[in-house]
């Protein structure tokens, strides 16, 4: 019999623990490879426009994942720590020496996390090229290399197994550094009690620093943009520290303070668990916040789908035109004649079509882009801003059927209904209009708003933007225009509307093919912008050429000329974003994953902690069903509270952030706002479902078979 | 074979420092039987685990066998728990996972002894403590008197000069008690073996040769044992009651 020997009959023995550990890291490394396989992979990465803000967001995503996984790794690794912490005492006393079972642990550790890193990359790979198939089998795939393998993620997967090692590598170190023999032997006992002194200020200060913080962090700078147009930067986020503190001191006060109050029954009750939390105080705080934390961050990620899927749906549907195309004049797009040949084919009735003109002039504005250093907005006024399409009101009225009348020398800015005006857009800032043709200019002032849904371009914003003149004007500044600026705009409905998606798809299709090069832009692309930059030999950001998918109707490619067809926004609304929703969908399940695991193992440290006073109890006449209510009142407040804290304040914090954006909500929101409350009861029910994994798993612990 | 000399041992609490042993000095001779009784605080387990080495002391000595513990580096400290020293926990401290013959075993396989002499002296141990019918069972399986037994006859595998124990019957029924003071006293009467015991228990200290009495970190008096139990527990109660402003009995 050798230590190797008394080593691997532990183990065997031990199973329970070691499955713990494996899983938890596996399952840590499955979520990683998976998910950089996934993003990294050449789908996503023909979707994320390059140096795009999507590409941004999405990164930073992966940078929480990383991070939640890495966190309840640490935690698995902490507690199974904590299991060998006895034997490792025990031998220690018996005089094995240090080195030897450090050596040990660390082989056990390397060994075990190098066998879950390859598993979990294996399974990863599996999982992500199953997402791939997804795609395949859904064919919104884009491009011909559908494969959810990249050689990028599977480094990422390894380099996060190699993180994770060296983490817990840095843990069992110290973990065996400890000097003094009895706090390793100790260790499953260890007790962390609140050393403060908690009062009743505690949970008014911690509830004012919250609704502070959140209020602060959220409204101030948007009420110092609207009111003052000064922007504080990154400074307002400082306010989300004090957010944090506050909670940390609610849960503080939820663990160190109890009174008898009305109800000392109750507090007699549940003296001795209420006593044990305490005991274990400041561990426990700790872990509840980040509990709340993480539920929060899933939550925030949950929430993103429906917002964005019903946001769409419901502009969707106001729209009153079901097809709605846009080109220059010169290009050799699809005509009248060629989408009546196409909707016969399909057996679609084409109803109310008509053609309007838009032309292109250059257009004064007010450049907001950037801060002084006292954090007030720069305002450039530029009499040459950008290009701006036009058209007469004659026009307008005939194709909209509105009665619209522009005064000479006006504009009107066409909007969606319910944009407002904020601090980096105005609906005034226009004043002068210049034919670059013929040098022709006029002077205009603001003459007010319209509104037809299908007209808008850039949320009606003026930059960019599209605005109607009275029609001598419009008539005085066309002359002299070349066809690319000259702009035609086709309307018109299908009588059965629902059976139209593909004709639609056919026309998608063909209007695509015929897209002229000078069409392939983005739809921040302006011609004037960019002929200024480079005159001033800067680079010009938003040159970027549009590689166009005929086939691939529902992935955003942020072109200028997108067509508008209902059919395909209420068809593709889903697959537009799915690629979105599955990533935050992922990083929600890793950070509900984390929030699984931290609890667990939480109330497998409570049990192992109160296991001594749960013996005292039992002798002291206490049986089973005493011992499971104390189990129950400590395992329910780690479970409840910060599902219950995490869920109210991401809810409410929710709403501030849709009410802030325009000071009321919309009908949409509401919808959203439902969804994301029975998001809530999903995430409630898991954690519901993990506190009874929980409790059967402490009370086989703590009560003798 | 054990000297204790001026031993000061400090813990401090936020700002606040508790002198728990001050200038506490004692011997014991080989072959003794010896516990350390006093009230909660006094400052025994603190003692026995600056004896173990198991916690650091700031001033003192612990000699064992003229040898200055304090003064050996973590190699060395490891070898003398292994061979010098035999320890008895009052949760036993037994391995969960091995049998109690493995659990017995432990101290040789850490030794790195040949199996042959390994079985052979447990064997012996577990004959002499009679929880030879137990040898394949787990902890788990067996009752409190005999995991303490186990632990004992773990303690001995590597003839120790010294045996410390830490409240060895405090979790434990007066039968299971007896039987493992029984144990303690077979160890000094058949292997010669030197004990150290810290209990709360004055009816197991009375088996002893000698009592330490501590209070508030000091030695507060030795009692020798001369002659008949009896009069020795009735000795160790009067200086308990004494010591308790009135109440005799155990100090709990």
């Amino acid at each position: 019999m050798t230590l190797n020997n008394l080593f691997s009959k532990l183990r065997k023995r031990n199973k329970g623990n070691y499955r713990q550990f494996i899983f938890c890291i596996t399952f840590a490394v499955i979520l990683i490879a998976s998910f950089s396989e996934v993003i990294f992979s050449p789908l996503i990465q023909s979707v994320l426009p390059v140096g795009g803000d999507s590409k941004k967001q999405v990164y930073m995503i992966f940078a929480m994942a990383v991070v939640g996984c890495l966190l309840f790794s640490i935690y698995a690794a902490g507690l199974f720590l904590r299991y060998k912490s006895r034997e490792t005492g025990v031998f220690l006393a018996l005089g094995a020496k240090k080195g030897k079972l450090s050596r040990a642990l660390l082989t056990e550790i390397t060994l075990l996390t190098g066998i879950c890193t390859l598993a979990g990359l294996a399974a990863g790979t599996v999982l992500a090229l199953l997402i791939g198939q997804g795609f395949k089998a859904l064919a919104v795939s884009p491009v011909e290399n559908d494969s959810m393998m990249s050689l990028a993620g599977i480094g990422t997967g390894l380099l996060f197994g190699c993180i994770v090692l060296i983490c817990l590598m840095v843990m069992s170190v110290r973990f065996m550094k400890r000097s003094n023999l009895m706090d390793i032997i100790n260790e499953q006992r260890r007790s962390e009690p609140i050393k403060k002194m908690v009062t009743a200020r505690y949970a008014v200060i911690g509830s004012i620093l919250v609704v502070l913080g959140i209020l602060g962090g959220l409204l101030i700078p948007s009420i110092l943009a609207r009111v003052f147009e000064k922007n504080l930067g990154a400074m307002p986020n400082l306010f989300y520290v004090l957010a944090l503190i506050g909670l940390y001191m609610l849960l503080v006060y939820s663990i160190a303070v109890h009174k008898k109050g009305r109800n000392p029954q109750k507090y007699y009750k549940n003296m001795i668990s209420y006593g044990m939390m305490k005991f274990q105080g400041a561990s426990v705080v700790r872990n509840m916040l980040v509990i709340t934390l993480l539920i929060i961050a899933s939550l925030f990620a949950c929430f993103y789908g429906p917002t964005n899927y019903i946001n769409g749906k419901v502009d969707n549907e106001s729209n009153p035109v079901d097809f709605a195309l846009t080109y220059p004049e010169n290009a050799d797009e699809v005509k009248r004649a060629d989408i009546e040949e196409l909707a016969e084919q399909h057996n679609v009735d084409i109803r109310d079509y008509r053609e309007g003109q838009f032309i292109r002039l250059l257009a004064s504005g007010v450049e907001r882009e950037n801060y002084d250093s006292k954090g007030n907005l720069i305002e450039i006024y530029k009499k040459q801003l950008c290009y701006q399409e036009f058209i007469s009101q004659k026009e307008y009225n005939r194709i909209t059927g509105q009665k619209e009348r522009v005064e000479r020398g006006s504009y009107k800015l066409i909007k969606k209904p319910e944009t407002e005006e904020n601090l980096w857009y105005r609906f005034d800032d226009l004043d002068h209009v210049k034919n670059t043709a013929t040098g022709q200019s006029l002077d205009l002032k603001y003459g007010g708003t319209v509104s037809y849904q299908a007209l808008v371009q850039n949320d009606g914003f003026v930059v960019n933007g599209r605005c109607v003149l009275n029609d001598a004007d419009f008539s005085t500044m066309k002359k002299g225009l070349s066809r690319d600026q000259k702009i035609k705009q086709i309307l018109f409905n299908a009588g059965n509307a629902e059976k139209s998606y593909d004709f639609a798809k056919g026309l998608y299709r063909e209007y695509c093919l015929r897209a002229s090069e000078e069409m392939k832009v983005v739809s921040a692309y302006d011609d004037f912008q960019k002929k200024e930059a480079l005159a001033q030999g800067k680079e010009y950001g938003y040159d970027i050429q549009v590689e166009l998918l005929p086939d691939h109707s529902e992935v955003d490619l942020g072109w200028k000329y997108t067509p508008n067809f209902k059919i395909l926004n209420q068809k593709n609304a889903f697959f537009s974003f799915i690629l979105y929703y599955m990533l935050f969908i992922y990083v929600a399940v890793i950070c509900l994953a984390a929030v699984g695991i931290i609890s667990y193992t939480r109330s497998i440290n409570t049990g192992l902690s109160g296991k001594q006073v749960f013996d005292d109890l039992r002798k002291l006449g206490a049986n089973n069903r005493y011992i499971r209510r104390l189990i129950v009142s400590q395992l329910k407040k780690i479970f409840v509270l910060p599902t219950s804290l995490g869920a109210a304040l991401m809810l409410g914090y929710y709403i501030l952030l849709l009410w802030q954006n325009d000071g009321r909500l919309l009908y949409n929101e509401y919808l959203t706002l439902g969804v994301d409350l029975i998001l809530c009861a999903i995430i409630a029910l898991y954690q519901y479902l993990m506190y009874r994994l929980s409790l059967k798993r402490v009370m086989s612990l703590v009560i003798p078979k | 074979m054990l000297k204790v000399e001026h031993l000061y041992k400090n813990y401090k609490s936020g700002d606040m420092t508790y002198k728990v042993l001050k200038d506490v000095s004692f011997q014991i001779e080989k072959g003794e039987f010896v516990a350390v009784m006093g009230p909660s605080g006094s400052g025994k387990t603190t003692l026995l685990n600056c004896i173990s080495c198991f916690i650091p002391y700031e001033k003192g000595k612990v000699m064992l066998s003229g040898m200055d513990l304090a003064s050996l580096d973590e190699e060395k400290i490891a070898r003398v728990r292994n061979e010098q020293l035999g320890f008895v926990f009052q949760d036993f401290m037994l391995l969960d996972g091995l049998t109690v013959f493995e659990n017995v075993c432990v101290p040789k396989v850490i030794k790195g002894e040949g199996y042959k002499a390994m079985e052979k002296k447990a064997k012996n141990l577990l004959a002499l403590f009679e929880i030879q019918d137990i040898a394949n069972k787990f902890p788990a399986e067996i009752s409190g008197g005999q995991k303490q037994r186990t632990a004992v006859a773990r303690a001995l595998m590597n003839n120790p000069l010294l045996i410390l124990a830490d409240e060895p019957t405090g979790n434990l029924d007066s039968r299971a008690s007896e039987a493992v003071i029984g144990a303690f006293l077979a160890a000094q009467q058949h292997l010669n073996a030197t004990t150290f015991m810290v209990t709360h228990d004055s009816f197991s200290a009375s088996y002893c040769n000698r009592v330490i009495v501590m209070k508030d970190g000091t030695v507060y008096k030795e009692l020798v044992r001369r002659g008949d139990r009896r009069e020795f527990l009735e000795e160790l109660l009067g200086v308990l009651k004494i010591l308790n402003g009135g109440e005799g009995n155990d100090i709990k």
